[in-house]
């Protein structure tokens, strides 16, 4: 059955009731083509106010950090930049929540954000990385376990122009705590590929030599010139610290 | 209750080693032959008086019985120190499906002490869209790991069109509702090759297109569909204070004689309305609906549900405690004849 299929009152009823639990359409016109409810309208309507509720929701529990920064200066930025509850709307409308857990309706927010803030230049950039790093920190802690080396999914290297580690472990002491002053790093948010930990690790330039070849990946010209026994050591560090597991080597 | 609840969303806790036994998945491991039931139909068992909390092994039964709670990442640590007796437990399974790390390393590790079950929350049984074959694979692989006997879900719809409102919504009380939520049913028994209960869910408001009583929606699809209801007593309650009836009568209609398992917990006040929120403790008309439920469906399991505000292990445990009480009285002395009529005739 499709919501959109005619052939029957129970598609006609989801048909209606998808935009309006969406709040794309008034509870008038809803109730003029299913009928009256048979109770009041304001228990109907109610099951709006628990959808919306629902969203506002996880976005608390993914984005907490966040939300506080942004309740706590969304009087004193550009209007623009707009409220933590106008943000919020635009993205539900941009991004209706689907995915069969709720975590997913928050995965699209970093870079809603980044584009947001190509519109909205007032937009601080630490909203965005302070959105990243909660995402990330949820995608690793949940990753499934058997995915080799984990990247992008159980490890996250990241670079980030704020101390956002930091002034997420502020924010969690003390809500008032200042943005501190940018100081860009390289980061790996990662879970331990044995011990279960969420994790950071500042990684040297051999250490990111190593992820990229452990990824695959191209190793950036700057980086080329590293000694190849100093990324050997790097590696060993890193599989140390648990970003990586140990390396496979094929049977001879 | 909502889905946004129930989900995990937490962040690190201590690192709990991974622990496996390997054990092949059985289906069903003695005991109660389910396959030679229909879907979802469960017999009643007399309460045998033996301990209820022994921690499992590869021989035992997963049967859950007793009063059981649900486990949450709030009580991740606390149920590794827990010496107090835990009857079973239930967990959401969208919080491991596609899932690793700690909390799913914490399951395998609970899993090899007490009796798991998972009460789903996402799968739309009356919902529109299809069933999601890939979700269902991974559900039926967790379910045989856990040697899970049976697997419950909502009586609801939560996504149209791939929009997922992470909520339990009420259909339409109508026969076509009926017909359409009992062929998904049998469609989701027959994929997870196990028996089937539905939860007869809390509704703020009766959908229009409706024909029929919240009785007689639940008891058609679970006939039709020929499973078990897993009987929210907190529902029938928080319901009938809603729609101002009378919680007795509407636990009377409901398809009782179909009951695998119950579910208890709390409920909030905003406004006018009651809201089945899983976030206080029992109040005591609910404490004595739950004990007439039982005197009407028998010794089944029961779970004491905590989902919001959850308090520490030990609170939440008290609250099963008092609930384990009534089930051993009621168990003790429960014969199917004493079942009242509605229960057994229904």
């Amino acid at each position: 059955m499709s919501p959109d299929d005619h052939g029957g009152a129970l598609a006609a009823f989801f048909a209606q009731m998808k935009p309006y639990l969406l709040g794309q359409q008034a509870l008038a016109p809803t109730l003029r083509a299913l009928g009256p409810p048979h109770g009041s309208e304001d228990d109907f309507s109610f099951y709006r106010v628990l959808a919306e509720r629902n969203l506002f929701k996880v976005m608390l529990e993914l984005y907490g950090p966040l939300r506080t920064l942004w309740l706590r200066r969304q009087d004193e930025l550009p209007a623009a930049v707009g409220t933590w509850r106008a943000m919020v709307d635009e993205y539900i409308a941009a991004h209706p929540p689907a995915g069969r857990h709720p975590n997913c309706f928050g995965e699209a927010l970093p870079e809603f954000l980044a584009a947001r803030r190509e519109r909205i230049p007032e937009q601080p950039v630490v909203y965005e990385e302070l959105a990243d790093f909660c995402w990330i920190r949820t995608r690793a802690h949940q990753a499934p376990d058997d995915e080799g080396d984990g990247f992008d999914s159980r490890l996250f290297v990241r670079q980030y122009s704020y101390p956002i580690p930091d002034f997420v472990a502020a924010l969690g002491r003390d809500s008032q705590a200042p943005v501190p002053e940018p100081q860009p790093r390289v980061l790996l948010v990662y879970r331990h590929w044995q011990q279960l930990q969420v994790r950071l690790f500042h990684p040297s330039a051999a250490g990111l030599v190593a992820l990229a070849r452990r990824q695959g990946v191209e190793v950036p010209a700057p980086l080329q010139a590293v000694p190849s026994d100093h990324v050997e050591i790097a590696d060993a560090a890193l599989v140390e610290h648990g970003v990586l597991g140990p390396r496979v080597t094929a049977p001879a | 209750m909502s889905h946004a609840d129930l989900v995990h969303r937490g962040l690190p806790h201590g690192g709990l080693p991974q622990r496996h036994d390997g054990r092949l998945p059985q289906r069903h491991d003695g005991g109660l032959s389910h396959g030679r039931l229909p879907h979802g139909r469960l017999p009643h068992r007399r309460y045998d008086g033996r301990g209820l909390i022994q921690p499992r092994s590869s021989m035992t039964t997963t049967q859950p019985t007793g009063v059981g709670i649900g486990l949450r990442r709030e009580h991740f640590a606390a149920i590794e120190q827990c010496e107090r007796r835990v009857g079973w437990l239930e967990i959401i399974p969208e919080n491991y499906v596609a899932h690793g790390g700690h909390a799913l390393a914490n399951l395998r590790w609970c899993a090899e002490r007490w009796p798991v079950v998972a009460h789903g929350v996402s799968l739309s049984v009356g919902g529109p869209d299809p069933l999601d074959e890939d979700y269902l694979v991974g559900l039926r692989r967790l379910l045989d790991e856990l040697r899970a006997p049976f697997y419950t879900d909502h009586l609801c719809y939560a996504t149209i069109g791939g929009v997922n409102f992470y909520d339990l919504l009420p259909l339409p009380f109508s026969e076509e509702a009926v017909h359409h939520t009992a062929a998904r049913i049998r469609q989701l028994a027959d994929r997870l090759e196990r028996p089937v209960a539905v939860e007869n869910i809390s509704y703020y408001a009766t959908m229009p297109g409706g024909t029929m009583s919240e009785g007689q929606f639940v008891s058609a699809v679970v006939e039709e569909a020929d499973c078990g209801l897993l009987l929210d007593v907190n529902n029938v309650y928080v319901n009938a204070q809603n729609h101002r009836e009378d919680p007795r009568a509407s636990l009377a209609a409901l398809p009782l004689h179909r009951t695998m398992q119950i579910h208890i917990a709390g409920h909030v006040k905003e406004g006018e309305r009651i809201i089945d929120n899983h976030g206080r403790p029992l109040i005591e008309p609910v404490w004595a609906l739950y004990e007439q439920a039982l005197q009407a469906v028998g010794p089944v399991p029961t779970l004491l549900e905590w989902d919001t505000d959850i308090p520490a292990l030990d609170r939440v445990l008290d609250e099963a405690d008092r609930a384990q009480a009534i089930w051993e009285r009621v168990a003790s002395s429960w014969s199917p004849s004493h079942a009242p009529r509605t229960a057994r005739s229904a």
